[in-house]
């Protein structure tokens, strides 16, 4: 009898354990990986703590190249595999704006992209996102938009106002999603994370305007609607508490009726034929 | 002198028969005095039954049958509605909890030996109602139509396509095209509220009737004794019943009110969209197994047809295992192949959450 219950785990662990291990990496990856040159194998490392990573955005996804191609020179030729490269400093919002086309465009508008192309050094997009590898993070605005960074090419009173609003916006959204949060698998907030992360993706695409008059205006616009994400919050809170005391009501009860249920018979006389 | 007048309870008996009921079915009823709690699954699962029938009745008045307009009908039942986010919940977590006690109800019947004859058409009914259960969870993943309802009704018709022999024309009939979309809809209603059902009332009547008709097996003795000893129905195994049903229902609603959302991933809160694929789609807990078999089975009409090959042979399990013992201790290699299928089967379904 013990032997068949080793033998059942022995055999069910087999058929799991082909399952665990089958994760396929790219050929991108795993060959980098590898390279004595730390220039090109840190990348790895550095990717696989970035939002990309976690989004599942590999190499690929940005460079181009077959991730499937074990050859070196097949997976990155430019014709059979579309490999793309490294982009320069000026092609950075075209390469990166492929995906993140509300962004671009948002940048397009801004003072900077308009100086970019008569050869002015401005801040683009790995500036803020990769500045200091392929650890590719959402920027911190606080940390960003200092008087000292932003003073050597503009007027560092605006940059400061301008980090305060984005900093202020921040915050509250943040405080809208904490609210929300604690509400998730409790309730449905659905249609209010929808508002807030539409919200939020608003915050972002205007913010790299960077036209203070118009995040402002953003900014006014989107308090107006977190003041009654809050509002609707707050009532989900109350319904929900009152959802878990039903809840220890009703739990309590049925208990006890099994309890009694368990000992009502004894109240009968007990007869056996 | 005027007559005596008549009771009321005496002049029903009179033309119903009901004394006579009650004494044959619940006081007069006698069962083996050895019979244990794992007997009450088959009670419980008929509280969780009509429970499904109660809140399913409940959710129809106010849900729409329309693709147009599905989604929204469900968001204002759990959302809007006075207590209908209640009468949601009973109905999904109540469908969980009515195939986990039909299982343990299974597993219980396996053990005990209670399948072998002359109880063979007990277990072929019950596998069916498991089957019509299983159907029924199927369907009702359809209605909500959200994303979690699309992809996963695509995945299953997927599944369901890949039968050898008749599939694609079980696909396409309930799909009613060649891809899951409104017509889906309007059909796995049908079959949720109207055929399912009433194929469960018909396989429960015969179940119980089998039941009656043969008698509720004694647990299996390691040494055979004569037992003659016998417990009426009413009351000990109903208060025993009572019990049980009470405290299984206050594990349910546990789960309910403080995991309310367990069944429900994110894709659960989003409206069907047939162009924008979510990232995992996985049928529900109960298919994961079945699902995950297919994955590592590159073969998919392969994968099916030994899938139908097992569930044939536990449907005429009775007629496969005809030896004289019964109980489990005394079987061994029945008892490894049961705890080989049962850790299989959960391990399968731990991998497919992954």
């Amino acid at each position: 009898m013990r032997g068949g219950f080793v033998l059942a785990l022995a055999v069910a662990l087999w058929w799991v354990c082909p399952a665990v291990a089958a994760e396929v990496e790219s050929s991108c990856v795993s060959c980098h990986a590898d390279e004595e040159d730390e220039e090109l194998a840190a990348p790895v490392e550095e990717w696989r703590h970035s939002v990309h990573a976690e989004a599942g955005v590999s190499c690929d996804g940005c460079h181009g190249g077959n991730p499937f191609e074990e050859d070196e020179e097949l997976s990155m030729d430019e014709d059979e595999a579309g490999f793309l490269g490294s982009p320069s400093w000026r092609e950075q919002g075209s390469f990166c704006g492929s995906c993140h086309g509300d962004i671009r465009d948002s940048y397009a508008t801004s003072v900077m992209a308009s100086v970019i192309e008569e050869g002015e050094t401005v801040a683009v997009c790995t500036t803020c996102h990769m500045p200091e590898g392929h650890d590719i993070r959402p920027a911190d605005t606080a940390e960003i938009l200092t008087e000292d960074r932003c003073s050597e090419c503009h007027d560092g009173q605006r940059a400061v106002a301008l980090r305060e609003v984005l900093v202020d916006l921040d915050a509250e959204i943040a405080h809208a999603e904490h609210g929300l949060e604690a509400l998730r698998g409790r309730i449905d907030t659905s249609s209010l994370d929808r508002e807030v992360a539409s919200l939020r993706q608003r915050a972002v695409v205007i913010a790299h305007t960077y036209d203070l008059e118009r995040i402002s205006q953003v900014a006014d616009g989107a308090r107006a609607r977190l003041a009654g994400v809050d509002e609707t919050t707050e009532a989900l809170a109350a319904e929900s508490t009152f959802r878990r005391r039903l809840g220890f009501g009703v739990v309590l009860t049925l208990s006890l009726t099994a309890a009694a249920a368990a000992r009502w018979k004894t109240f009968y006389p007990r007869r056996t034929d | 002198m005027s007559e005596r007048p008549e009771h009321a309870d005496g002049w029903l008996d009179a033309r119903t028969g009901w004394r006579r009921i009650v004494r044959s079915q619940l006081t007069g009823y006698l069962l083996p005095a050895t019979v244990n709690r794992w007997y009450s699954l088959g009670f419980v699962l008929l509280i969780f039954v009509a429970l499904q029938f109660l809140t399913g009745v409940l959710l129809l008045i106010y849900y729409v049958p329309d693709a147009r307009f599905a989604f929204e009908s469900v968001q204002s039942i759990a959302n809007e509605i006075p207590f209908g986010w209640l009468i949601r919940l009973l109905h999904v977590h109540g469908a969980s909890a009515m195939v986990v006690v039909m299982l343990l109800h299974m597993l219980s019947v396996v053990v005990m030996g209670s399948y072998k004859s002359p109880r063979e058409l007990h277990w072929v009914t019950g596998c069916l109602l498991l089957f019509v259960a299983l159907g029924l969870c199927f369907t009702g993943y359809v209605l909500p139509w959200s994303q979690l309802s699309f992809w996963a009704t695509t995945v299953g018709m997927n599944l369901v396509g890949s039968v050898p022999g008749i599939g694609l024309a079980i696909q396409k009939a309930v799909q009613g095209g060649e891809v899951v979309g409104p017509a889906t809809l309007g059909r796995t209603f049908a079959l949720h509220i109207m055929v399912l059902p009433t194929a469960m009332l018909a396989l429960i009547v015969t179940h119980l009737y089998l039941v009656r008709f043969s008698g509720i097996s004694a647990p299996p003795r390691l040494r055979p004794v004569v037992e003659a000893r016998k417990r009426h129905f009413f009351p000990d195994f109903v208060f025993e019943d009572l019990a049980v049903a009470f405290s299984v229902l206050a594990v349910f609603a546990a789960v309910l009110f403080f995991r309310p959302h367990l069944y429900f991933p994110p894709e659960a809160f989003e409206p069907a969209d047939p162009f924008v694929t979510p990232e995992h789609v996985k049928p529900e807990w109960y298919f994961l197994a079945p699902y995950q078999v297919l994955r590592w089975i590159p073969n998919k009409t392969l994968g099916i047809a030994l899938q139908i090959l097992a569930v044939t042979a536990i449907v005429l399990l009775p007629f496969l295992d005809r030896g004289e013992r019964v109980h489990i201790l005394r079987r061994p290699l029945f008892l490894a192949s049961l705890a080989l299928v049962v850790v299989a089967l959960v391990a399968l379904t731990a991998v497919g959450m992954q």
